[in-house]
Order: C-alpha cells, then structure tokens, then sequence
C-alpha cells in the first residue's frame, strides 16, 4: 500500500468511524464511488474496529500474566520439589510435585489454592483438610497432605492421577449404555462413601470424575469448593464475591445460595448421568445471558432423556432410565433420591431388569408458584454474574469501595447469618448423613455411632445442632456382636477358635492364658500356662484343646482346663513365635510346625511319631487331609508341596509356583489341593500324584486366603485385592468386592450358602457366593485377623453366627440382627388392622379386601371371618380370655363379637350413627363397651345384651377404654373433653381443658393417671377425678398415648411423624424421630423396657425397636406398616405391612445386651443432653449408669463367673429405678 | 538515588543522537524489566497478576526517580515500551518451543484449568504491529506506548509530540488494522 493510498485510507476511516452504522453506508458509498478496493479496506477495518482494545489488552495482558506469575518450579514445599506446572483455573494453580524426602519417589499433584489470605480462612481450611484426609477411597483422590507456603498461600497435596474426564472416556472408548451405567455407579458409589463420612462436593462434573486408563473412576477436588465457597460468602459484601459454580453442573439451591447438601450431588451426578446417556447436556449453558442461564438451572425443566439421545438408544432410554436421571434433577432437593445409594440401586435394579422406585415425575409443582419464588430468592440475594463462560467460575463483583461504611454494617450481619447458614448446613449434612449411614453398614455400629456423632459434635459451632436429629437414624446393624472378649490393646496374636460342635471358643490374647467360653460369652475354664500363646487347637471331638506357646511347649488339655500331656522335642530356637498346633482329623495325632523347620507328628500322649524335615524356611504351615490321612507341608518362601502320610513317611512331593505357597486348602474329599501364591493366582493339583488340575488366575492381587465350598465345586480366593468365587476347573463365578483393604481370611458357611471374609481394613463381610453383599461385621478397630463360622451342632441347622478375632486385641461373636421373617404366604391384600390374642398363642387380621383372618403365631390359619362384601373392618380386640373378637366396621352402626372359629356370637347394634370402638374390660371381666360418632357410648354383655347407654358428650366418642380394675371406664371425645364414668354408666367426671377434638385417651394401667391426646396439639395428664397434672405440648396433632406397663411413661404420637417418651409428670424423656411418616403403632413390651413404633410411610425401616428411654436398638425393614405389635412374650413382633403380615422373631433382650456389648462406648453426660434432650442430672446419671454397665458387663478378666449380663441388667434396673422413683 | 543518574544522562545523550546510549538505555531498561519481572515470579502472591504497565511505571521510579522532566519521562517510556514488547515476544516465543517440543501432557486435574496466557496470539501480534509499522510508523508505536508502557492519551501525545485528538485517531485506526490482522490470521 501507498503512503498516499493509506492517508486515502485513514482519512476515510476517521470520517466515518465516528457515524452511527446506519449512516456509515452512505458515506462510503460517497467517499468511494466506484473504488471497490477503497470500500473494501476500510469497511474490513471498521469491522474489526469492534472489541480491538479489549482484545488487544487481553492478548498482552495474559502474556504479561504469565510472566510475572510466581513461579513455583523447582521449589520446595514441605517434603516436595515443584515438577511443573500441570495448568490452572478458577480454585488456584496445579503443579506435579515428587516427594523429596528420598523414601519413595512418589509423583503427586499439588494444588496451590487461590482466595484464602487471612487467618481464619487459613485455620478454617486446616480443619476441613483434616476431614477430607480422612476421605480414604479408591474412587477419590486422595488428599496426602497440605500445608501453607511461607507466605502463608494455602495448599493441598493430592495423589497424582493420569486419566481423562468421565464424558471424554466413554466417548473414546465407545462404552455401551449399560457399560456408561456402570461406569457411572461405579464414580458413584465414591461420592456415597464422601457424603457417608460427612463431605459433600458440591462441583461434581465430568472434569472432577476422571477415569483411568483402566476404567477406574477417581474423583477429584472433594470438598474443595466448599473451602473456596465460606470464603467468598465471607468477601461477599466488602469487595469481591466470588461464586464458584459450573452452570451446567450447579444445581437451583447452589444458585439461590441455600444449603448445600447431599442431594446438591445427586443434582449433579444426575446431570453426569444425563450427559452420559444422552450426549448432551442437562442444563446446556449458552453463553449469553446470565439470565437465561439462571433460567435454566432454576426454572427449565430438563428434557427426558430418551427425547435427546441418539436414536440408538432412545429406546433403552425411555421409561425407567428417563425417571431415573428426572428424579436426580428434580429442581427441589426433597424430591430427588435421597441418597447416591438410592440413585445407584435404582439404576441397578433397571439394569437387572427390576422395577425402579423413580416414578415419572407429576409437574404440577412446575406452576408459576415455584418458579416465581426462586426468581424472588435470585434477586433478593443480588447475585450480579459480570462474565459467565462455560468454564467453571463465575465471578461475581459487586459494592465498590465507596458503599465500605454501608457494606461494614452489612457485614457484620452477614457474619452473623453465615454463622447460623453454617450451622443449618451442618444440621443439614448431618442428617443427610446419618440418614445415608442408616442405610449403609458403615455406621452400624453403635460405637461407631458414638465416634461419628462426636465428630460432627466437633464440627460445628452449636453443637446441639447436628446431633439432636441424629441419634435415631442409626440402622442397627445387620450383624451385632453379642459377645465381645479381649484385651482392647492392640495385639497381632489375638487367637480365637471355635469348638469342632460349635457350643465354646477358646481364645488367647497378649499375655492372657487360654481362656475356654460359652457361646454366650461365660467363661468356663482357664488354661493356665507361661507364655504367650501362639497357637490354639480343639480335638476333633472337642474335649480337648492343645495350645502352643511361644517357649516352644506344645500342651494338651481337657476343655476344663486339666492338663494332660506336655509335649517337648522341638529345639528351642529362643523365642519363636511361629509354633503351630494342628490336630488331625481322626483325632489321634497332633502336628506341629516350628522355626526349627520341622514338622513333627505326635500322639496325643506326648509321643512323638516321627520328625518331617525337608523344607529350607523357617516360616511353615501344615494342613491335614479332612480324612486325617495326610498332611501337607509347604513354606510361603519355598515352592515345594509335599504331601506326608501320618506315619510321617513322605507321599509325593511337587513344585508349586514361583517363590512360594502362602495358603492351601484340602477339598472335602481330600483328593485335591488348591494353593495361593504371592503372584494373584492359585492352582488346583491332584493330592495323589501333585498333578496341576487348573490355574485360577486373575485376582487382584497375592492371594492370601483359599477354602473350598462345603460341595467341593467351588472355591473362594481372598486376595490383597479382590475375593474370586471359582469353579475348579479354573472358571472364574464370580467377584467379590466391596473391602477396602486385602482379605486375608474367606470360609464358607457350613451349609454353603454363605462366604464370610476378613479384612485389613477392619471390617468382616457376609457374601452369597454370586458376589452379592449380605452384610457387614463393623466394628472392630483395627484389621481382622480371623472370621469363623459357628459350626453346626449335628443335625441342626447351622446358626448364623460368626467368630472374629482382630489385632485390636478383641474377639467377637456376631448374629445377625433379626431372624429371617416368616412370612404368611397365604393372603396378600393390604391390611387395615391386627390383633394378638392377649395369650399370645393367635392374631387377627383385618385385611382391606374385606375379610379378616385368624391364625396361629406359627401362621397356620385358624378361621376367617365372614365379613360383608362393603364391611372395612375399623378395629379388632380380642376379649381377655382370647376367645372371642369384637370388630368394628368403617360406616356399620353396630359391632360384632365373633368367637375364634369365626361364628358371630352377637351383634352389638344400638345408636344413630357409626361405631367408632369396641373395646373390652380387663382379664377377670366380661363386659365390653363401644364408642359412637352419635356421642354415645355403650356397655354390653359379650352375647350382646346393652347394660347401659352413657350419654353427656356434645361429638362423637373417639375413644373409650376400660381401667384395668374394670370399674371405670374412660371416652375420649371430637367435644374437646374426656369423661370418666362408673362400670353401670354414672358419670364420674369430665376433663375439660383441650381446645380440640381429642383423638385418645387412655387408663394408666395402675388406673391413677389418665392420658389424652388432642388435636390442640398437646396431650394431658390427668388424675382420674378429672384434676389436670400436666400439659405436654408437641409440634402438631397429637393422636394417640400409650402407657407403658408400669404407668412410670407415655408415649405420644403426633402428626409430625415423630413419638414421644414423658415421665408420668409430664417432663419430656425422649423424642423418637426417624420415621419418614405417620406413626401408625406404639406398643411396650410386657416388662416395659423397649417399645416398638411403626409408620405406614413407604421407606427405610417402618418399623423401631427402642429403649424405654429411647435409644434406638433395632430397625426391621420392610413395607409400610399398618400395623404392628409386640407378642405377649415380646420375643415375637407381628407387623402388618402392605405386602402381607410377617412375625418377627426378636428377642429383645438379646438386642438390648447387643447393644450394650457391641460399644465400650458411653455418651456422655453432655452429649446425652444435647442428643438425647434429657435434663442434666439425668444425663449425668445416664453417663453413670451406662459406665457402671459396662464395667459390670466387662468383669474383672479371667474370673469364671457365670453370665453376668441378666445381673448387670437387674442392678442397671435398681439404679434406674432409685433416680427416678 | 544514585542510579538514576545514568538514565537521565543516557536519555540526554539519546536525543542528542548518540546511538550508543541508546542500546546502552535499553540495555538498562531490559535488565531491569526483567529483574522486576523475576522478582514478581518468585513472589508467592498467587493470584496477583502485574500489568506490563505496573513493571515499566515500577521500572521508571527506580531508574530515573521521580523528578525526571517530563521530556525525559516520555523518551523513557518509549524505551520502556519497546524494551517490555520484546520481553513478551522473547517469553511467548520460548513458551511456544516449549509446547512443541515439550511431551504430549496427560490430562489431568481439572480438565477446564484455563491455559496461561496465548504466547501463539502474542506472537501474531507482534507480527502484526511490525507491519503496521511499515505502513504508518506512528500508529504502531501509539500502540506500543499505549499497550506496552500503559500510558494514557494525554502522555502518549506528550511523548509523541502530537496533539491528544491525533492519538485518539491513531489509536483507532491502529486498533482496528491489528485487530483484523489478528483476526484475518486465525
């Protein structure tokens, strides 16, 4: 170009630059006539004139940037050198680091983090980084490490992880759906372990759930918005506010900055999930308006899934797969799963072709109403969103510096509300969490309980806050430990072994002698010797036991503890703790295993047979054929096998594998021998000939554990990875997986249906065979050593019940929690209402189709009831010689007393109107008495002759009960009052007081108190002349009072789906919540020390076992309840639930001592005030009593005493009883 | 302040045509430039970025001082202002090699962390102010003062010697040519 073209040029473009656009046109049509290129040039420049600057500043801006940013390469910080710099983003700078203190050269990801600069971020910071530490999973990256740069720039050190996000993985790799869901379970179930232990992530995405190049999901930055996000919401009024967000990932709470929670990740994963399936993404973010991207999170509804997808998979999409990923993003967090287990059980239950529990969404939320609040709630918080990318920050900049006197008043207020949002949050999480737990078997464990309640204790400012919900969450466990031995001081040679018939264990732990137990935990003998044991062994027969110690004296005994041989012959090699006993099958020899690399057989007198010798270690196990014919012999340091005959000559030797054989088993048939080595296989050789019959290869890692099934078909591989589930050909069945740490024990069950495993990671785990999880022992402190099952008595059925031992120096029995239900297979229609007969021996139940049935307490059916076609039964009594039933029928004017075979003995017809409830008198009498909506209510003889008519209340009887002398009989009534009349119909005295209808009242069965719960919301306290005691005021409708045995408590029910315990004087014991709904039945056991509540919600355990004092002991899942009912020998619970009746078997006082037994743990007395909402000295007192328990039930060690619980117990009742009567 | 001395005589001599006291200048403003910068990179303050014109105002102060005329102020910043261009080039221009010699990174972390920085586009600038240069030399160094050195209008026209409207002008004609250089290269 010219000089002279490019002043022709500048000219013009100063011309008309400075016109409006519309104009610009004109000009250069003018300026230009036919001079195209003119034209040409300066139009392009004007084009380009547009965002120049800002370009321009950017492009050096960034350059700049980069060149005066700090430099962390090379650098040093806390035990790693700075590599390089792995990229950056909203949260701060991430650099690959190596460990530099020479131990090992182990690559990680240090993440420098931005926006923390002054000392309370900081120490805020250290603390969340102590609980995401503790975030141990093999799906989350986890945090090694974190510290603070001399500056004092906060940062974290992270495993380093090389794997791509989980969008991009599927793509590249092509998954299939079903592949994609698995995939996307697996990166969940990390994300239920996080909320499990309180964490939640609040920026879950694609970029944050990477997959490795092995397909294993690892996830990212847990926790770490949350770090970033308390402060920015601290900055928010003085300068910047900074929200970090991902708009196609965020959910609408995140957006109106309200509480984030578990189901803020369920929000997301759902989004994850969407974007998997379908490609595309959930809440696509364009880009231009920040108010059509608020728009979208809060108010548009996303499209389903099976509408956007490839068409290929429209298909598989449409229906289950469409509710599922709906329900994970409903806009309300209350409405989506409430659990990641509940989102991936449900995508396993479509994968395995069940139906799901999501249901197609109902949108009729979706009306304005909804959506103009969360524009309202937008606005309100002020959230100005300056830039908003795609990318992950949202920056948010608001109130200049000239507003600072205004913004420092609001921050103070602010302060304080971010406090108290913390502490909600808190609550919040907590719940969540316990409500994740009661469905996990994480949190089993009532002391596991106890820590993790502690640890939200110390979490929050107010204290009271998380915990006052929580207690009752807890599932009681699905194995409990009834008996719980040991030292409590971790110790790797905890020994305990059961008896070959099942009925005692002999244990040894550090220093103690063999001890020989009960099943039950009483102590039977002491096996008193020097030395620590190494190695216990019960005579096939189970009369004897020979024990090994470490001075290398082997010591035959009788169970009772008498001595009977001693055997010596082993040099001694100083202090060996390697010396083993086994005894043979046939019970007529005793091997021996020492460091001297001997084996050596004996009789049982103490003579030696014959001394093997061949293998060159130190380290040798050896394992007798189930037929006591042979022995076999090998060393995890010497590859060979060898099979002894029991004269001690050699049969055959054979090479195993590699370096060594660290676990065999026989078959049952002893004519295989299956070995594990350190190199993840096992091999199958013929014990005869030690010909190699398969190889099992494929585990996870060396295999440390083998044992055949009871069949001889199958075999399971515990391994320092995986548990492998084989046929013997060498075909693998099945993978077990669900530890967190190797498996160094696998047995099967002696019936076969079941594998137990134990593991370094502290927990003992129940399997079908197929690899499903049945259920988990937690509670042990420290890796397992053992799991055993109890042996089976000759021919009986096996008890469920399995022996662990575990370095943390303790022994444990467990059982599971319930026997499985027997349930009435013979009617399946909904239940309306049920009876026991007050003998226990039958039970009546109403069902909805209009027919009710009796049957006996083992299910046989007794009778049905010929009720008419439109009758709904409304109540059910058995009179009290359990021989006849009276029910009352919804819109029938009169009752029917039935006898058990079904025959009506009378019809109970009188009053204008409905018969609300019939009711008999007390044992001894024969009278019952009905309630009508007319306001009337009736006294008859059982053959239905009316002995009095009791007229005075203004609306209808609600209620009507017998005190237990039979001599007065009490009406709850809709006028708002009760009245007590005379047996012969006089009244006595009305208990005015209640503002609403009454829906109960009830006879405390010592017949000095009465009970009445209204629709005023509180329940009275009356003495039977009418004066009033005590108002008991709750949350909402009170609807029913139950006494308990001793008339010492109550217990209400209220609409707000909660019960609650009082004292007789009305103060408030417990609150018994949990329940999802309306709690539809109470009952007490006999004696008064548990009571049960069922709901008829449709949810996690309808049904709960308490304490008197309401501690939660036991749940039984299952439909909703619409009934339910203590036995009269309160071992058996009858629930009645929407697929059938079950009987329950449960011994509540085994659950009770269960409970004791399974926690060394009390709370104490401040926790039991906050937890428990008990008065001080009660807690105090509560503290007491529950340590005093303890160190009753824990004795003084070696004392042979016999079962100490039931005294415990009676002295615990005493000391009870003394405070609070 | 002792070292401000020679700045102020380099300048003086400069303008008196002394070729060599102006490399001896630039010699001057580079080395400090570049101390300036290394120290912000040693700094921890992550997240505390520096603008190109923080360095060079930072630079002038402990170069010349503050009572430097406003002559010599403006002579200064064009050195500064080409002295600062160069060390970017110089840095993107070794970024650039880095990438594509450097190994193919395994994605990890966060796959939206945002790369640093466009050493390609800064290069592409570069090129583009150089041939606005040949075209119209005072455009390109407008920019240079404006972008480079971060001095307003008023300064650039005093250090320019031209009236503020013409750097207006300039400004944005500059903008514009490089802008679609940009723009067109892409």
């Amino acid at each position: 170009m010219t000089p002279e073209r490019w002043r022709q040029v500048e000219s013009l473009f100063d011309q008309v630059a400075d016109l409006p656009a519309a104009e610009r046109g004109i000009q250069l049509d003018a300026a230009c006539s036919d001079d195209l290129e003119l034209r040409t040039e300066v139009e392009s420049l004007l084009t380009a004139l547009a965002g120049a600057p800002t370009r321009i500043h950017a492009l050096i801006g960034q350059q700049a940037e980069d060149l005066t940013h700090p430099t962390m390469i090379g650098r040093q910080l806390g035990r790693y050198r700075m590599l390089e710099k792995l990229g950056e983003g909203g949260m701060g700078v991430v650099f690959l680091a190596e460990r530099v203190d020479g131990e090992y050269r182990t690559k990680v990801a240090i993440k420098l983090l931005r926006g923390l600069e002054n000392h309370d971020s900081i120490a805020r910071f250290r603390d969340e980084r102590q609980i995401l530490a503790r975030l141990e999973h093999p799906g989350i990256v986890r945090l090694l490490d974190g510290g603070s740069t001399d500056a004092g720039q906060p940062y974290l050190v992270m495993e380093y992880v090389a794997g791509v996000p989980i969008s991009r993985y599927v793509a590249e790799h092509r998954l299939t759906l079903v592949e994609r869901l698995e995939l996307f379970n697996r990166a969940a179930a990390a994300v239920g372990f996080a909320h499990r232990h309180l964490v939640v992530h609040r920026d879950l995405k694609p970029s944050n759930m990477l997959v490795t190049a092995n397909g294993a999901p690892k996830l990212l930055d847990f926790g770490i918005a949350k770090l970033l996000a308390a402060e920015a919401q601290r900055e928010a009024s003085t300068r910047t506010g900074m929200q970090l967000l991902t708009p196609e990932y965020a959910s609408p709470e995140q957006v109106r900055g309200e509480l984030v929670s578990t189901a803020t990740d369920v929000y997301s994963l759902g989004a994850v999930l969407f974007e998997l399936c379908t490609d595309t993404k959930a809440q696509p973010v364009t880009g231009e308006s920040v108010e059509r991207i608020l728009r979208a999170i809060l108010d548009i509804e996303p499209l389903r899934p099976s509408t956007v997808a490839p068409v290929a998979w429209r298909r598989a999409l449409r229906g289950d797969l469409d509710n599922i990923i709906l329900k994970a993003l409903h806009k309300q967090p209350d409405k989506r799963y409430a659990s990641v287990e509940q989102l991936t059980d449900d995508i396993e239950r479509h994968l395995d072709g069940l139906p799901v529990k999501a249901r197609a969404a109902t949108f009729s939320y979706r009306a304005g109403k909804f959506v103009r609040r969360n524009l309202a709630s937008v606005t309100a918080a002020s959230i100005v969103l300056a830039t908003l990318t795609s990318a992950t920050l949202i920056s948010v900049r608001q109130a200049s510096r000239a507003d600072e006197q205004a913004a420092n008043a609001e921050v103070q207020r602010q302060l304080a509300e971010s406090q108290t949002h913390r502490a909600r949050e808190q609550a919040a999480l907590a719940r969540d969490a316990l409500r994740i737990g009661a469905a996990h078997q994480a949190v089993d464990d009532p002391t596991r309980a106890v820590l993790l309640l502690r640890e939200i204790e110390s979490r929050g400012p107010e204290p009271a806050f998380g915990w006052l919900q929580a207690v009752p969450h807890f599932k009681a466990p699905a194995f409990v430990t009834t008996v719980l031995l040991g030292s409590g001081v971790d110790t790797q040679s905890t020994l305990a072994v059961w008896s070959p018939d099942g009925t005692r264990i002999a244990t040894a732990w550090a220093d103690q002698p063999v001890q020989v137990w009960q099943a039950d935990g009483t102590l039977l003998a002491t096996l008193v010797a020097e030395g620590r044991t190494t190695s216990i062994a019960w005579s096939p027969d189970a009369t004897q036991l020979a024990t090994a110690t470490r001075d290398e004296i082997v010591r035959v005994w009788q169970a009772d503890g008498t001595p009977v041989a001693t055997l010596v012959g082993h040099p001694l090699t100083g202090s060996s703790p390697s010396l083993k006993v086994a005894w043979s099958p046939d019970g007529t020899q005793i091997s021996t295993t020492a460091a001297d690399r001997t084996v050596r057989l004996w009789r049982v007198d103490g003579s030696l047979i014959a001394t093997l010798e061949g293998h060159p270690s130190s380290d040798l196990w050896a394992i007798w054929s189930p037929d006591g014919t042979r022995l076999l012999t090998g060393s995890p340091w010497d590859p060979t096998l060898r099979v002894w005959r029991s004269d001690g000559t050699l049969s055959n030797s054979f090479a195993g594998s590699g370096e060594g054989t660290r676990v065999a088993a026989w078959s049952p048939d002893a004519s295989s021998i299956v070995t594990g080595f350190n190199n993840a296989s096992a091999r199958v050789w013929r014990a005869d000939d030690g010909q190699l019959q398969a190889v099992l290869d494929g585990q996870r890692g060396q295999v440390w554990a083998a044992a055949w099934s009871p069949d001889g078909r199958q075999i399971a591989l515990g391994s320092t990875g995986d548990v492998g589930v084989w046929r013997v050909d060498g075909t693998r069945l099945a993978t077990i997986d669900g530890h967190q740490a190797a498996v160094n024990t696998v047995q099967w069950s002696p019936d076969g249906r079941w594998i137990a495993t134990a593991s370094d990671d502290g927990t003992a785990r129940v399997w079908q065979p197929d690899g499903k999880q049945v259920g988990t022992l937690v509670g042990h402190r420290q890796a397992l050593l053992s799991v055993a099952w109890r042996p089976s008595p000759p021919m009986q059925p096996p008890p469920m019940q399995l022996l662990t031992t575990s370095i943390d120096g303790s022994v444990r029995i467990w059982q599971p929690e319930l026997d499985l239900p027997g349930k009435l297979a013979s009617h399946t229609s909904e239940i309306s209402t049920a009876a026991w007969s007050p003998d226990g021996t039958k039970f009546a139940i109403a069902f909805e189709d209009h027919t009710t049935r009796v049957w006996q307490r083992d299910g046989t059916p007794l009778a049905a009831l010929p009720m008419g076609p439109d009758e709904s039964v409304r109540s059910l009594a058995w009179s009290p010689a359990s021989d006849l039933l009276v029910t009352t029928a919804s819109g029938a004017h009169e009752a029917r007393v039935w006898r058990a075979d079904g025959t009506v003995q009378a019809t109970l017809a009188g009053g204008t109107d409905e018969v609300l409830a019939a009711t008999w008198g007390p044992l001894g009498t024969s009278f019952l008495a009905t309630a009508h909506a007319d306001g009337t209510a009736r006294i008859w003889q059982p053959d239905g002759t009316l002995e009095a008519t009791l007229t005075g209340h203004d609306g209808a009887v609600r209620s009507i009960e017998w005190s237990m002398d039979g001599r007065r009989l009490l009406t709850g009534s809709w006028d708002s009052t009760a009245r007590v009349w005379e047996s012969d119909g006089t009244p006595l005295a009305t208990l005015t007081g209640h503002d609403q209808a009454i829906q109960a009242a009830a006879w405390s069965p010592d017949g000095t108190r009465i009970a009445t719960a209204s629709m005023d919301h509180s329940a009275r306290i009356w003495r039977s002349d009418g004066s009033l005691v005590a108002v008991l005021a709750g949350h909402d409708s009170m609807e029913s009072v139950t006494w308990s045995p001793d008339s010492s408590r109550l217990v209400t029910t209220s609409l707000d789906h909660s019960a609650q315990i009082w004292r007789a004087d009305g103060s408030l014991l417990a609150r018994l919540v949990g329940h999802g709904g309306e709690i539809t039945s109470v009952d007490w056991t006999a004696d008064g020390t548990q009571l049960l509540t069922a709901t008829s919600f449709w949810g996690d355990a309808p049904t709960r076992l308490w304490t008197a004092d309401g501690l939660l002991l036991a749940m039984i899942h299952g439909s909703a309840v619409m009934s339910a009912g203590f036995g009269p020998d309160d071992t058996h619970v009858l629930t009645c639930t929407s697929d059938g009746p079950r009987v329950w078997l449960i011994d509540a006082k085994q659950l009770l001592r269960g409970f004791w037994l399974s926690t060394p743990l009390c709370l104490t007395a401040l926790e039991r005030q906050q937890v428990l909402a008990e008065a001080r000295v009660d807690a105090e007192f509560g503290e007491l009593e529950c340590r005093t328990m303890q160190a009753c039930l824990r004795g003084e060690p070696g004392a042979a005493e016999p079962d100490r619980f039931p005294g415990c117990l009676a002295e615990f009742h005493a000391r009870r009883a003394a405070h609070y009567f | 302040m002792a070292d401000a001395q020679p700045v102020t005589v380099y300048l003086r001599a400069w303008q008196a045509g002394d070729a060599a006291a102006f490399d001896r200048l630039i010699e001057l403003v580079h080395t400090e430039l570049h101390r300036l910068a290394s120290a912000r990179m040693r700094g921890e303050q992550v997240g505390h970025t520096f603008s190109p014109a923080d360095l060079v105002s930072e630079a002038f102060l402990r170069l010349a001082g503050a009572n430097v005329d406003w002559q010599d102020r403006a002579h200064f910043f064009a050195v500064a202002a080409r002295t600062m261009r160069q060390i970017l080039v110089d840095h993107a221009r070794a970024k650039t090699a880095l990438k594509r010699g450097g190994r193919a990174q395994p994605v990890t972390l966060d796959e939206q962390l945002v790369a640093s920085g466009r050493p390609d586009e800064l290069l592409a600038l570069d090129d583009a102010l150089t041939a606005l240069a040949l075209v119209d030399e005072r455009k390109a160094k407008v920019i240079e003062l404006r972008y480079f050195a971060g001095l307003e209008h008023k300064e650039i026209a005093v250090a320019m010697n031209v009236h503020v409207n013409t750097v207006a002008r300039d400004l944005r004609l500059g903008e514009a040519w490089l802008h679609r250089h940009l723009l067109e290269d892409r």
